[in-house]
């Protein structure tokens, strides 16, 4: 039993994602504003794959492959890109430029902090922490947004709500466990261990409700054409 | 010191958390109450819609039955009264001193008028509603479809509820003329033999179930037909039923059409 839980604890950032990839599989394209959100799945689970097996066949790894920080880092770079990319596609309106300045503004800060303070072979905290503030942020952008919306959408029922729920989910859980990695990695190794648990079943959540932004994504497109014919 | 330094981190880290929870669930709160709010001013701007649409749709029902009634009025007191004192005229005409030729166009001319007159005075009792006022919705479709099939080779069957009787006399007109319409169009277009009237009160439901066996619409038919600007017949049965709160179904199979129409019970006012 103890060995079970052990491997869904330790594959705990791989399978999660195989929820929202089997229900696109089953249930075909979700709608276009979701796309990037396809993509970063599509990119996020051969980056998860690598970051487990990595850690799971350490032993068995050849000496070049030993390290999976570069993967982490790649893994919290990408959710940026693509979760900014799927509120671009869903606001279009006046925060648009707003989001494109911190994406490009991040990007600066990513390349900054690689070329200039840290190595991306380390496991980058200050990379994690600035994901978290920076999508926490476009989080209550949209809540801004729909809140000032006066069209017909029902934002309550729509799928945007579930992915914008998950985001703040996880990035505001795991905002402390980010920022306050590198101390407790080594003054309390022990509970340092049990905030990555944290951060496993927030993304476990995030990737549930993904998967269920995409079913009900897809029941509308299959509506809207329903409804046309 | 050491341990003091680390025990302050957890410390944070869980307070942190809980704060973030706790921010997470205000967001959450202030955007349902908004979207609620939200909903709730949108469902009542729908009904306001609604409610206007429905009462331009009584305006146009109420002025077109107006309109009914002042051409059957007419017709009945002004046209229906000339031509009966020119058949009275008529009548005084000696023909007696006619010959053949003229006693057969007088005896023709005579078989007009009468009928005629009985043409202006079907009309008139068809645009009029006497006879639903005065003696109900039941013997007013009897009578309606006794007098439109006559002549035709339509054989008419009614199966009417007996206990139709204390109804509010608006909504028995709306019927009245949906069911007016509906055999017109099954006479007109359905090239049918056989045409049958049910209705029943179930559950202060009024069902009214018109059964031919020509050829028919199906729902799908009814609903692009409604919304063409040329056909008025189907507008006005739509028209009918928004402002009676009820709702028509059109079944189409091999060997009978069916169209029902049901009611709510709307109580005397």
């Amino acid at each position: 039993m103890n060995d079970i839980i052990t491997s869904i604890r330790n594959w705990a950032e791989v399978w999660p994602l195989l929820i929202p990839i089997s229900i696109l599989l089953f249930y075909g394209r979700p709608a276009g504003y979701m796309r990037p959100l396809v993509y970063y799945v599509a990119i996020a689970f051969p980056v998860c794959l690598a970051i487990t097996v990595m850690f799971n066949f350490y032993h068995q790894m050849p000496p070049g492959f030993k390290n999976n920080n570069v993967f982490y880092n790649v893994h919290s770079f990408i959710r940026v890109v693509f979760f900014s990319l799927f509120m671009i596609g869903l606001m279009k309106d006046r925060f648009v430029p707003v989001i494109r300045f911190m994406l490009l503004f991040y990007c600066l800060l990513v390349a900054a902090n690689f070329i200039l303070l840290q190595s991306p072979l380390l496991f980058s905290s200050r990379l994690f922490t600035t994901e978290s503030i920076l999508l926490i942020i476009l989080s209550v952008l949209y809540f801004v947004r729909t809140t000032q919306d006066e069209s017909a959408t029902n934002w309550m029922h729509h799928p945007s709500l579930y992915v914008v729920a998950g985001i703040i989910f996880f990035e505001g859980v795991n905002f402390f466990t980010f920022l306050f990695y590198d101390p407790l990695s080594t003054e309390r190794p022990l509970f340092g261990k049990a905030t990555w648990t944290v951060h496993h079943i927030t993304f476990v959540i995030l990737c549930t409700l993904l998967a269920i932004a995409f079913r009900k994504s897809v029941n509308r497109v299959t509506h809207v054409h329903a409804g046309q014919q | 010191m050491f341990m003091q330094a680390s025990n302050d981190i957890v410390l944070m880290y869980v307070i942190g958390i809980a704060m973030m929870l706790l921010l997470i669930a205000g967001v959450f709160i202030v955007f349902l109450i908004n979207q609620r709010k939200k909903l709730q001013y949108q469902t009542s701007v729908q009904k306001l819609h609604e409610q206007q649409q429905n009462q331009l749709i009584e305006a146009a029902v109420k002025s077109e039955e107006s309109e009914r009634h002042r051409i059957a009025e007419q017709l009945h007191d002004e046209v229906g009264a000339i031509l009966s004192s020119t058949k009275l005229h008529f009548s005084n005409i000696n023909s007696t001193q006619l010959d053949t030729q003229g006693q057969s166009l007088h005896e023709k001319s005579k078989e007009l008028l009468d009928e005629s007159i009985q043409k202006i005075r079907s009309i008139s009792h068809n645009l009029h509603s006497t006879l639903l006022k005065e003696f109900g919705l039941n013997e007013a479709i009897k009578h309606f479809l006794k007098k439109t099939v006559t002549g035709t080779l339509v054989s008419v069957e009614t199966d009417l509820d007996p206990g139709i009787t204390e109804r509010n006399q608006l909504t028995d007109l709306g019927i009245y003329r949906i069911v007016q319409e509906l055999v017109n169009n099954v006479l007109k277009h359905a090239n049918a033999t056989r045409l049958s009237v049910t209705t029943k009160m179930t559950d202060k439901i009024f069902t009214l179930e018109l059964v031919h066996n020509g050829k028919g619409l199906s729902q799908e038919e009814f609903e692009k037909l409604r919304y063409n600007p040329s056909g008025l017949g189907l507008k006005n049965i739509q028209n009918r039923i928004i402002l009676l709160k009820g709702n028509i179904q059109f079944h189409r199979s091999d060997d009978e059409n069916k169209v029902t129409l049901s009611i709510p019970a709307i109580e005397e006012s």
